[in-house]
């Protein structure tokens, strides 16, 4: 049975512009800090290299990433994040929106091999 | 102490619900000891765990800009998260794949140049270095992990609207107070926030709208408490030592035990069938004893005596049946109800699934819309063995039927428990599940029961085990009589008749016998057309686990709303509440709880939020002449007469009633009232002395005892009529003791053909008591089918706004008459302005 469809109206809270203007100093404090601390960073070489697998294809049509999480009909794109744990690599599929852009990206990549 | 529920009754949200939505009660009531540390959002999707204090936040915005995931990290300066261990990443811990740094405010995504994978790279210094052409990384288009205040959508998810509407809503400032509280106590939750008001001294009043099933928990969880804790106290302090027994034994092998207690005359503690109470033997004959058992009989005109009914017990040969002096019985307070109204408001907050989202918000008095349901009209809305139905009537069902929530007005002898049945019927031939039928009495369910049986519909009634053995109209309609009668189990019937000879099983055997009688009461309840049960017999187990997608309550209106929440939390998605709140309202004894709001129906409240009744306007019990006053001062003038004036008059009773054709009279006496033995209450000799007069007339007449009720709003008055009909009559003594004599209260939803009403209060100076709330004068006046007879002082009455309007009613129409029963002659009493509104 399908729940029936709702609209519920909340009255409009105000943001109370003083806070607002507070919690964004704190944030732009808590960016800052982060920075500044990360300036005598050693610098580490990052050059990962892709895992072996094959390359996807239009994710629609279900490539090896797109297989679980992503759906031409549902908007979405399958990418796979690379994550460590330990020191053993971890690759899991995580659901990008279509028009996200590193999705809009991939898209127009493909394209272009495609033509070339 | 708090018995708490069974764990596993507990519903509680996981520990990984968003802090900020949190709520803990157990400070405040006991009973929730066990509530969410953290309530609201939970979905594993949604949320992230900080990891320097252990709390889970949502991706919620609520009214912020920021979400509250991000809100916590700056305003706690936390940086470190790890996701959900359900969710699809698992328990992973952000942080840069190259430096293992975890600060989320440093962290950001890398797409590969040309394949679908991502990595997650710090912004200074990693992701700071130049791409080379060479690498598959493009290092460019590094996006930030936390945008917009936000972590990404795609990785935590913001909650639905559903979730968050439903979710506990903390305005900015109260986050900010309880991120500083966090800072002292990081064990404090939203619900310390309200700390400080006392709940003891002053409660919190009751409210129309309400943020969130949270907000609503907080109001009404401690006013529930408050009730408790006083009728706890009320019931235990009523052992009663020194009595004398009286021992029987009944049909089914208990020892049954008879006696009087005195206390019970004051009136304090209302009895009533089901009570537990303890009972002792303190004497020299033979060692000490107690057993426990269920009242089964409470005093009544017949007798004043009280039956317990013993539980088995396997000492059941020593019950002291040779003793009949020194005794004494202590009342065994059960918290039962009340931990089932707290239990269906926590169930309220956390089941997503306890209510439909409609439903839902309409409680909370949220403004929401729903198109009507698109229900297939019967064509005929006759019920076979129901009455025909008013045009009123079948629009009230037609109504029901499409809406999801919908409130019927039954004003006195308007045919509300036919309109019910009629509605409960149609519900369950539009509908493939059990429709519960629920109100606040044993009484009520039962009368609604044998109606809705003569439609043919299969009815089970779901009492309380300790009224199992109380007697009905309509216990072949009980789950433990059907079970019993199902005779298709031999299993079940074997050890049922083993059980009946041997008075107890081996406890192999017992515990098949409950297995085998629990799942036969699974199946009688599961294929029910309806499940009758009273609003706290809702929360029973054995309904548990069963969903009612259809509820109705009827006489909604005199149940306290944490009440009426019990059935409806089962799943309902349509429901339909019957009373009128015109009428008497729910019963609250602590007058703290009642001021603060209590004793408010949800039927009430749901009216002052602006869903209109339907009301149903044509009354079929009163003579027009009695239906007139109450028709015009409490339903603005729309109840309309089903019955002729013809039809009410009965020309065979003789009365002296000042109008032939006017079976009414308010009678001026002028006597003291006085404050009766129990100094609890009031007493006047006067009005007593005269019912009985009147009472005698009737009888004269021809009238039935069983047809004459008297009325009267004091206890003391009550004992008071009852002895001087005894002593005084000149009838038999057994004839005036079938004179059903009680309070308004107690005859509420019920009717008599003569109706005599003893107001009491005279007195100069003082209020009017009882009398003043216009609920009761409205039942009062509205019981009497052909004829009624009010006792009490005009003067008095006359200064308080409402009784001025129904003395100049009775005094237009001369009906106002003072002077010997014998020799009634029209008052001709003046009336000042009165000094007091009645609103
Ligand atoms: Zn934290
Ligand atoms: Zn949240
Ligand atoms: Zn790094």
């Amino acid at each position: 049975e399908e729940e029936a469809q709702i609209v519920v109206t909340r009255p409009e809270e105000e943001i109370d512009p003083e806070d607002e203007a507070d919690f964004e100093r704190e944030y732009a404090k808590m960016m800052a800090e982060s920075l500044e601390s990360r300036k005598a960073e050693r610098k580490h070489q990052f050059d990962l290299p892709l895992p072996v697998r094959p390359k996807a294809k239009d994710v629609s049509s279900g490539g090896e990433a797109g297989e679980n999480a992503a759906d031409g009909s549902t908007g979405m794109m399958a990418f796979s994040l690379l994550t460590k744990k330990g020191n053993r690599q971890q690759s899991r599929t995580v659901a990008l929106p279509s028009d996200s852009q590193f999705a809009i990206a991939m898209k127009n990549q493909q394209q272009a091999e495609r033509e070339e | 102490g708090m018995k708490l529920n069974a764990p596993e009754e507990e519903k509680e949200l996981p520990a990984h619900a968003c802090a900020y939505v949190a709520l803990d009660s157990g400070n405040r009531h006991k009973i929730i000891l066990t509530l969410p540390r953290y309530c609201g959002i939970h979905n594993p999707a949604s949320v992230v765990k900080c990891l320097a204090c252990n709390k889970w936040f949502c991706s919620a915005r609520g009214n912020f800009s920021s979400s509250h995931i991000v809100n916590h990290l700056v305003r706690a300066r936390h940086k470190e998260v790890q996701l959900h261990p359900k969710s699809s990443l698992g328990d992973t811990v952000l942080e840069c794949y190259n430096c293992g740094t975890k600060n989320v405010f440093m962290l950001g995504f890398i797409p590969a140049k040309s394949d679908t994978v991502v990595v997650l790279l710090c912004r200074q210094p990693c992701a700071a270095q130049t791409s080379t052409k060479d690498m598959s990384w493009d290092i460019s288009r590094w996006q930030p992990l936390i945008e917009d205040r936000s972590f990404l959508p795609w990785l935590v998810h913001p909650p639905t609207d559903a979730e968050q509407l439903r979710a506990r809503h903390l305005t900015p400032p109260q986050i900010a107070k309880l991120e500083e509280m966090w800072k002292e106590v990081p064990g404090a939750t939203a619900a310390d926030l309200d700390k400080g008001v006392g709940v003891d001294d002053d409660p919190h009043p009751v409210l129309l709208k309400y943020d969130d099933p949270y907000h609503y928990q907080n109001i009404f969880g401690p006013l529930v408490k408050m009730e408790s804790d006083y009728d706890k106290k009320l019931k235990e302090a009523q052992s009663e030592d020194g009595l004398q027994v009286r021992w029987d034994y009944g049909l089914n092998n208990k020892h049954l035990a008879s006696f009087i207690l005195p206390k019970i005359e004051s009136g304090d503690v209302k009895l009533a069938v089901g009570d537990e109470m303890r009972l002792k033997y303190k004497g020299e004959l033979r060692p000490s004893w107690e057993g426990v058992g269920y009242v089964i009989k409470i005093p009544n005109n017949q007798s004043d005596e009280v039956t317990l009914e013993l539980r088995k017990s396997p000492n059941d040969k020593s019950v002291p049946t040779e003793c009949t002096m020194n005794f004494s019985a202590d009342y065994v307070w059960k918290a039962t109800s009340y931990d089932r109204m707290q239990f269906a408001m926590k169930t309220f907050a956390v089941d997503e699934l306890s209510v439909s989202g409609y439903i839902f918000h309409k409680l909370l008095g949220h403004e929401v819309a729903l198109a009507a349901l698109k229900t297939q009209m019967p064509r005929n809305f006759h019920v076979p063995g129901l009455p025909e139905l008013n045009p009123r009537q079948i629009t009230a069902i037609k109504t029901v039927l499409s809406n999801p929530l919908s409130l019927i007005q039954g004003p006195p002898g308007t045919g509300k428990t036919v309109t019910s049945a009629t509605i409960i019927y149609h519900l369950c031939k539009l509908n493939t599940s059990p429709v519960l039928v629920c109100a606040p009495s044993n009484v009520a369910v039962d009368q609604l029961c044998e109606r809705i049986h003569l439609t043919g519909l299969k009815v089970v009634r779901l009492t309380a085990k300790s009224r199992e053995d109380v007697e009905s109209s309509v216990n072949f309609l009980s789950l433990h009589e059907q079970v019993r009668m199902n005779d298709t189990n031999t299993e079940l019937a074997k050890l049922v008749q083993l059980k009946n000879e041997q008075g107890e099983l081996s406890s192999q055997d017992e515990k098949k016998y409950k297995q085998l009688t629990r799942s036969a009461e699974r199946e009688i309840l599961n294929n029910a057309d309806v499940v009758c049960c009273t609003c706290v017999g809702a929360g029973d187990p054995r309904l548990s686990k069963m969903k009612f997608r259809n509820v109705l309550i009827d006489e909604s209106t005199q149940s306290a709303e944490p009440e009426c929440m019990i059935p409806l939390v089962l799943g309902c998605k349509q429901v339909v509440l019957v009373g009128d709140h015109k009428q008497l309202g729910p019963v609250i004894m602590n007058k703290k709880a009642a001021k603060a709001g209590l004793n408010q129906s949800l039927f009430e409240r749901l009216v002052k939020l602006g869903l209109v009744p339907i009301r149903l306007n044509v009354q079929y019990r009163m003579h027009p002449c009695l239906s007139e006053f109450p028709s015009n001062m409490f339903y603005e003038g729309s109840l309309q007469n089903g019955v002729t004036a013809n039809d009410r008059i009965r020309r065979d009773v003789d009365f002296p009633w000042p109008v032939a054709d006017m079976p009414m009279m308010f009678w001026s006496n002028l006597g003291n009232e006085e404050i009766s033995a129990s100094s609890t209450s009031y007493l006047n000799r006067t009005e007593a002395s005269n019912v009985e007069k009147i009472v005698t007339r009737f009888f004269k007449a021809g009238v039935k005892p069983t047809d004459i009720g008297v009325i009267t709003p004091y206890e003391g008055q009550r004992s008071y009529i009852v002895s001087t009909m005894q002593n005084s009559g000149t009838f038999k003594k057994e004839l005036y003791r079938e004179v059903e004599v009680a309070s308004v209260d107690a005859f509420q939803g019920r009717e008599k053909d003569f109706i005599v009403l003893s107001c009491v209060r005279s007195n100069e100076n003082q209020g009017i008591g009882f009398l003043s709330d216009p609920r009761r004068l409205n039942v009062a006046l509205t019981r009497a089918k052909y004829g009624l007879v009010i006792i009490g002082n005009p003067k008095v009455l006359s200064k308080h706004e409402l009784w001025h309007h129904l003395l100049i009613h009775f005094k237009d129409r001369n009906c106002l008459v003072e002077g010997p029963l014998t020799n009634l002659q029209i008052s001709l009493l003046q009336f000042g302005r009165p000094k007091t509104a009645f609103r």
